[in-house]
């Protein structure tokens, strides 16, 4: 248990079914704790940004990102809140501290991706980070983040098997139908006539 | 705070003095090549939202200065607006030129409408669509026509295109895609264009296209492209466009330093400083 509270981010990640089960149990509202995990996300996606773009940590790249992605966690809240309705003892803010301590497959992977593009030349780069590469790795990032999330709803929300199963696919369907207009709906039409057409 | 947040908090704030340090770029004097002045151009450039990448069009703009770009084209998918906000901001600080457009996608092929002021409907086909951006006064390139977009230009639509990306990042990453791109140039005898087709993934400008414009206003740019005056180099120093453009540029000192500058942006120890030390702070706010 001790871990688990030291190091959430890690233990959710290689135990998520224990860590969960532990930090659910502990019943202790961390300080800021519905900040800090959305806070974090959004600066890990600010830094990602800035060092793919630029190769460094500059302050301007690192706000945009932080600016322009707050959808990111908004949607996930917004999400969560859909699911969360009604699950009692844990407080809302509880949840969103839990939740949002989940997200270590996908924090992994976008460093590894913005190491790359700061440590190799352009080229190079471009050639790691090719779609047949990089494909593969968010496969094994969404669905290792798939099982933590599983296992948040399992021993957080006290669900059973099939309903921690149906409230990760409704929280998935809402936080990233919605992430989705806002980051590349501009083309979902033409895209979506195209598939119709095929 | 404990010895392991106290790390990462030192490498990050290491990081990001050094980086916005660094963040500040010199400008170029302008390059005079056979009575032109050489531009450094990227006509393919994606804003937030609703574009698949995370920058807004003012960040487009701060983000090309920094790279050194004169030129740019903010290209929505299907609309036009976000351009007109880049050519707005870019005007308010003095900015490079932007020009406004929009990435025409359709099922069938992906084309850039630059210089134009309204939407290009997706629906028709590419030679109606060119047609339509002809109308509005601006110039259609194909964007990176791979073997997927050829059926959508019939000879008519590639007989009027006025330039063809021959050079996209992702020839780096398949370089079996490269082909294709060469065979549709060769096929077009339109402007040979080099763009990033920014989407956050990759920096601003890895390709670019090298316009020899009279001046650098939105006008004298899409008469270059018009009249086919532009050259584009892959990194293994391989030329498309103007025979006696590129004869000009393989000759002139100034012109090799602007493309040393653009093939290996700035990467000065402040830049390496800031990248390592982000990149090993965020290791630590993780792991520690």
């Amino acid at each position: 248990m001790q871990t688990a509270q030291r190091t959430p981010l890690i233990s959710i990640m290689l135990r998520p079914a224990y860590a969960y089960r532990a930090l659910a149990a502990l019943r202790v509202e961390r300080k800021w704790g519905a900040v800090r995990g959305p806070l974090l996300l959004l600066f890990w996606l600010g830094c990602s940004l800035s060092l793919i773009t630029s190769q460094r940590l500059g302050l301007r790249l690192v706000a945009a990102g932080m600016i322009n992605l707050s959808f990111v966690p908004l949607v996930e809240i917004f999400a969560l809140f859909v699911v969360w309705r009604g699950v009692r003892p844990i407080s809302f803010s509880r949840a969103v501290d839990l939740f949002f301590l989940g997200h270590g497959p996908w924090m992994i992977g976008m460093l590894g991706y913005a190491a790359i593009w700061t440590l190799f030349a352009p080229v190079h780069a471009m050639a790691i980070t090719a779609t047949r590469h990089i494909a593969p790795i968010l496969l094994v990032a969404a669905l290792w983040s798939g099982y933590i999330d599983y296992c948040f709803f399992r021993y957080v929300f006290n669900r059973s098997r099939a309903r921690a199963g149906a409230d990760l696919i409704l929280e998935r369907a809402i936080a990233w139908g919605l992430g989705m207009i806002i980051y590349g709906g501009g083309v979902l039409p033409s895209q979506m006539s195209g598939m119709l057409r095929s | 705070m404990n010895l392991s947040r106290f790390i990462s908090a030192a490498l990050l704030a290491v990081a990001i003095v050094t980086g916005t340090a660094s963040d500040f770029p010199s400008a170029n004097p302008p390059l005079i090549l056979g009575g032109y002045r050489v531009l450094e151009a990227d006509f393919h450039v994606h804003n937030f939202p609703f574009n698949y990448t995370a920058l807004a069009p003012w960040d487009l703009v701060l983000e090309a200065r920094r790279q050194h770009l004169d030129v740019i084209a903010i290209t929505a998918h299907n609309r036009v607006w976000p351009s007109k906000v880049g050519v707005w901001f870019s005007a308010l600080v003095g900015g490079p030129t932007v020009l406004t457009g929009e990435e025409v996608v359709s099922p069938r092929y992906h084309l850039l409408g630059i210089g134009i002021d309204s939407t290009v409907d997706w629906h028709q086909s590419a030679a109606s669509a060119i047609d339509d951006i002809h109308r509005q006064g601006g110039v259609a390139i194909a964007a990176h026509p791979g073997l997927i977009f050829w059926p959508g230009y019939d000879d008519t639509a590639v007989s009027r295109l006025d330039g063809s990306e021959v050079l996209h990042p992702v020839i780096y990453a398949s370089p079996r895609s490269y082909k294709p791109f060469q065979q549709f140039y060769s096929r077009a005898h339109a402007a040979a264009i080099g763009d990033s087709d920014y989407h956050g993934l990759w920096p601003m400008g890895l390709c670019r296209t090298y316009v020899f414009a009279k001046n650098d206003s939105p006008a004298a740019i899409l008469d270059a492209i018009r009249a086919r005056r532009t050259v584009v180099y892959d990194r293994n120093n391989r030329a498309y466009g103007d025979p006696e453009l590129i004869q000009l540029t393989e000759h002139d000192q100034r012109f090799a330093d602007l493309r040393r500058e653009a093939d290996n942006p700035d990467l000065s120890w402040m830049v390496r400083v800031s990248g390592i030390c982000g990149v090993l702070g965020l290791v630590a706010l993780l792991f520690l």
